[in-house]
């Protein structure tokens, strides 16, 4: 039974889990490449639109002092209102810390600082090519990063000065501390000399002023990599041990790098619902696959099992049960094929029945014929020659014997057939086993001598007591000898022996006669069955029930063409024959 | 908070009927840092001393001071000050002859160049401080100094400066503390000055001027706009109905009224109906952005203002010696005896020398006051003068912020100087020190 049950759950494992996992490894394996790139993608983008704003930022600003310096040349303005207009742009315009006007060769005509102005033209401007000139990033007397940004003055072709601005870059930092991908993802600024200028992360704006900035931070190593021609994306750990996601992008304007960090966690959240949700739909389709299966199969296995339970009750003789099936399919053909054979089963067995109860009638009608014919036709005979030998007072008298003899056989057949039916009156004193087996031996010596074998006693040296009835054990015996007798051929032996064992007291009766097949040995014992041609079979039956009634037991072994042994057992007695305690 | 007193090394205190008899009640548990018990007989002596400098006006109104009892001293006076007791309070007590030996909760340990160590007083009569040892450090710039506290070299920050503080309030390592700073920012005109000296054109620049854009320019919103000297949150301030508020075309007229209309324009000069020049403290870049949106704002209505900068050296010289059209400064104002030390004609120590004598009557009459309600009556009358003929453009009060490493409780109140229980900070995990 549990073998189809594994079998079936093997199969709806096989069939539906089996795929699904599979279905949900691939699914997932696949969900997960496709997620990571598309967010990479996006943190990319983002880098790229944060370099466009840092660019349009610096653009900005360069086109402030692209516009100041058209202002301060495009009219002739008097020193005091250049000196206005500079300080109006860095109260309009906050990205500058100081705005100063240079003439040609490097002098100061006007500067938005109330003193001395803190900027001086870079010297490498005024040799560049280009008339926009951004400085690379310095630390300036706060320890802070700043950068300047030259904007070279014009007119009809000709150098007419310098506008210079001081960039804050506090106020690059605002932009950035602006910029935030997801909740926790911000934008980080490294300048041409892989410094950090502007972190969008709060609690790591101090490394922008720390000088151990380059050798300590993973994103600085990143960029580094990214500028020496390596991916623009890549996970590292930060200083806090946080895995993170970071992309790269430039910013073309000034040679810095944008980093867009994000911690993983928080970048791959989706993926990783979006996993949760496939994988919870396949474990919630396995479930299901599994629910259904358990119950579709108990459904299926428990007509099974009704089957077998019904098989097992008209095993152990409930002829009437029947399966109830339901459903249409092969099983219920099963299951009303399987009544129809009960139904054909029971009337089989009533034939049996019937033809047992006809043979068993049968094998009575004969067995009482046979026991009882020689008999009643001795009876008959002496009937018939007593009407002729009336007067013959010696044949009166042997007719008498005669007809007391043959009703004793009459007699003894119907005590039989009786006690068959109904327990065997018993008087249970304590017996002498050697001697009730040595006294049946002796009754049965003529029977031996006509059939021309040895019968013999072979008696247990001490005396052996058990609880019995002389008389009932004294036909036991008969039984067992005269049948001994009967199966063994003229010259064989027949013995009797007693052999005592602790508690318990055996009398074994063996022969060298035909033996008894082994087919019928464990029905020898039972009412009309006999080995022999003829009689009721009734004898070792009454034999076995005389055994237990008084507490024993009897079994045979027995070989064909060697002998037949039947051992019979009683639990050995303390107590004594009255004669032999009266003695 | 709102300028009243609290019991600290004087439990308690107690005019006499004329007001010319103060007795203060001294605590008996005070130690000075060398272990040496704080007595009526030593603070007497310390005051006497102070009282002999004239540090500050009313101790000019101080005729002796004597040990009334054990717990006792005594100061008698010539005449009634209400502002003895608010200048008793900023008085430090130290040992006779010896400035360095107080009675705060941290003692001095090394002094050297621009680093001062303390350690904590184990004896401090509110209770011993958790923090073993100050060390201070002195900045020449704000910036510096945050540079310094984002490298992480600074567990405190005395002051955040403006430009910066968005950015520490953001650090998750950091917390900063603001609270109202009792120090004003006024425009000081000198009345000697041939246009200032006219009251009208004083009370036009006021008009002129837009304040709350003042407050978000030039001070990032940290900060709310004065209406006068007085300390808005001081117990004997009354918001004053004739305070001027900003009205460029009332400026203006008042201005074209007084005389003072716009020239035509002349090469290389700005056409204004008048000018001053503004003396800024150079070295403080707080003033440099306020000066520069102050100085716009006249330009809109005419008047040129030309920003002169200066040292501290000479800022002070200038300002002691009357040598200034204007002068851009900052001021305390918690306590009415510092508007009256800054705002009465110099009669003695000279503070700052404006050539202003119009507050004088209402600024004796506080000083002399008897009772609360008469000085009430006397700052609304002082509020008046103010409006009607202004000696400044009080600009605005600021907002001061603290930055303190989180390694520390500061145990902070809403509004109020974290470091007036600076002994009661505790770190909150390993002992650390703290420094600025």
């Amino acid at each position: 039974m549990r073998r189809i049950t594994s079998r079936f759950v093997l199969l709806i494992a096989t069939a539906a889990i089996a795929p699904l996992m599979v279905y949900g490894a691939v699914s997932v394996t696949s969900l997960r490449r496709a997620n990571n790139e598309s967010v990479r993608a996006g943190n990319l983008k983002v880098a790229g639109q944060v370099a466009e704003q840092i660019e349009l930022y610096v653009t900005n600003n360069i086109r402030v002092l692209q516009s100041l310096g058209s202002e301060l040349t495009a009219t002739a303005l008097a020193t005091w209102q250049q000196d206005r207009m500079l300080k109006d742009y860095v109260l309009s315009f906050p990205e500058f810390r100081e705005i100063t006007l240079f003439d040609s060769s490097g002098n100061v005509l006007a500067s938005s600082a109330l003193g001395k102005s803190r900027v001086a033209l870079p010297e490498a401007a005024a040799h560049a090519a280009k008339r926009i000139y951004i400085a690379p990033i310095r630390v300036d007397d706060d320890f802070l990063p700043t950068t300047t940004i030259a904007v070279q003055l014009t007119r009809l072709q000709q150098n007419t000065g310098w506008v210079v601005g001081e960039i804050a870059l506090e106020q690059l930092w605002r932009m950035v501390d602006n910029i935030r991908v997801g909740a926790s993802g911000h934008a980080l600024i490294v300048g041409e000399d892989l410094r950090l200028i502007a972190h969008g992360n709060p609690d790591e704006k101090r490394r922008i002023a720390s000088s151990e900035q380059a050798t300590t931070n993973a994103a600085l190593k990143f960029v580094s990599a990214f500028r020496a021609g390596g991916v623009p994306a890549t996970q590292y750990l930060n200083e806090a041990r946080e895995d993170m996601l970071a992309v790269a992008s430039p910013v073309r304007e000034t040679g810095w790098t944008i980093v867009v960090e994000q911690p993983t966690t928080e970048a791959f959240a989706t993926t990783r619902r979006l996993e949760g949700q496939l994988l919870t739909a396949i474990a919630l389709a396995l479930l299901v696959t599994m629910i259904v299966g358990y119950f579709w199969g108990r459904t299926f296995i428990q007509r099974i099992f009704a089957l077998t339970r019904v098989t097992r009750s008209i095993a152990e003789g409930k002829w009437e049960t029947r399966v109830q099936m339901t459903g249409q399919d092969e099983i219920r053909e099963l299951g009303d094929a399987f009544n129809s054979m009960a139904d054909r089963l029971v009337e089989l067995r009533e034939d049996v029945r019937k033809q047992e109860r006809q043979a068993m009638f049968g094998r009575i009608a004969a067995g009482l014929v046979h026991d009882l014919s020689h008999p009643i036709q001795n009876i008959g005979n002496s009937c018939k020659l007593i009407l002729k030998m009336s007067d013959d007072q010696e044949y009166r008298e042997t007719f008498r014997r005669t007809v007391e003899r043959e009703m004793v056989i009459v007699k003894r057949v119907l005590d039989d057939l009786r006690n068959i039916a109904r327990p065997i009156p018993l008087e249970r004193f304590p017996v002498d086993l050697n001697k009730s087996v040595a006294d049946a031996i002796e009754a049965m010596l003529p029977h031996a001598e006509t059939a021309g074998l040895t019968l013999k006693a072979e008696l247990a040296s001490q005396p052996l007591y058990i609880e019995g009835d002389v008389f009932a054990l004294g036909r036991v015996y008969r039984n067992l000898i005269l049948n001994a007798i009967q199966a063994t051929a003229p010259g064989g032996l027949v013995v009797a022996a007693t052999e005592g064992h602790g508690t318990r007291v055996q009398v074994r009766v063996y022969d060298t006669g035909c033996g008894i097949p082994s087919d019928r040995l464990n029905a020898i014992f039972e009412d009309f069955v006999t080995t022999k041609r003829r009689g009721l079979g009734l004898g070792l039956a009454i034999s076995k029930k005389i055994v237990e009634q008084l507490g024993g037991s009897i079994a045979v072994a027995s070989e064909v063409g060697k002998g037949t042994t039947f051992v019979i057992d009683f639990p050995r007695t303390e107590a004594r024959p009255i004669a032999l305690v009266a003695g | 908070m709102d300028g009243s007193q609290v019991a600290r090394l004087a439990q308690d205190w107690a005019w006499d009927e004329s007001r010319t008899k103060l007795q203060l009640k001294l605590r008996r548990d005070v130690l000075f840092h060398d272990g040496t018990p704080l007595t009526p007989k030593v603070v007497a002596q310390a005051l006497r001393a102070r009282i002999a400098a004239h540090s500050v006006s009313s101790f000019a109104s101080v005729s002796s001071v004597s040990v009334t009892g054990e717990d006792a001293v005594t100061l008698q006076l010539t005449q009634p000050d209400s502002f003895l007791l608010p200048d008793l309070a900023l008085v430090s007590i130290a040992m006779p002859g010896k400035s360095d030996i107080g009675t705060g909760p941290f003692k001095l340990a090394s002094q050297s160049g621009q680093q001062t160590l303390l350690r904590r007083f184990d004896q401090f009569y509110r209770g011993r401080p958790a923090i073993d040892a100050v060390e201070i450090d002195t900045y020449p710039t704000q910036r510096k100094a945050w540079a310094s506290m984002m490298r992480g070299s600074l567990d405190m920050l005395y002051e955040v400066s403006r430009d910066a503080v968005e950015f520490v309030e953001a650090e998750s390592a950091v917390n900063t503390y603001k609270f109202p700073r009792a120090y004003y920012i006024p425009l000081i005109f000198n009345v000697r000055h041939p246009v200032l000296k006219n009251a009208q054109v004083r009370r036009a620049i006021n008009e002129a001027l837009d304040k709350d854009a003042l407050v978000q320019e030039g001070l990032r919103g940290r900060g709310r706009p004065a209406e006068g000297p007085i300390w808005p949150d001081h117990w004997a301030y009354i918001a004053s109905a004739q305070s001027t508020t900003f009205n460029p075309d009332a400026a203006r007229l008042r201005l074209d009224a007084a005389g003072y209309r716009i020239p035509p324009v002349t090469a290389g000069q700005m056409p204004s109906r008048f000018s001053f020049t503004c003396a800024v403290w150079a070295e403080d870049a707080r003033f440099e952005r306020l000066a520069l949106v102050l100085q716009k704002q006249f330009a809109d209505i005419g008047i040129d203002m030309r920003l002169e900068p200066l040292s501290a050296t000479a800022f002070d010289e200038r300002a002691l010696s009357g040598r200034f059209d204007a002068l851009l400064i900052e001021m305390a104002g918690r306590s009415l005896s510092w508007v009256y030390r800054f705002w009465h004609s110099p009669s003695g120590q000279v503070v700052l020398n404006s050539g202003y004598q119009s507050a004088d009557s209402a600024l004796e009459r506080i000083r002399r006051a008897r009772s609360d309600d008469e000085v009430r009556r006397g700052v609304v009358d002082l509020m008046r003068v103010f409006t009607e003929d202004p000696p400044a453009a009080f600009l605005a009060w600021q907002m001061q912020s603290r930055a303190v490493s989180a390694q520390f409780d500061v145990r902070a109140e809403p509004n109020r100087d974290i470091l007036s229980n600076v002994w009661q900070w505790r770190p909150v995990a390993a002992p650390a020190s703290v420094s600025r």
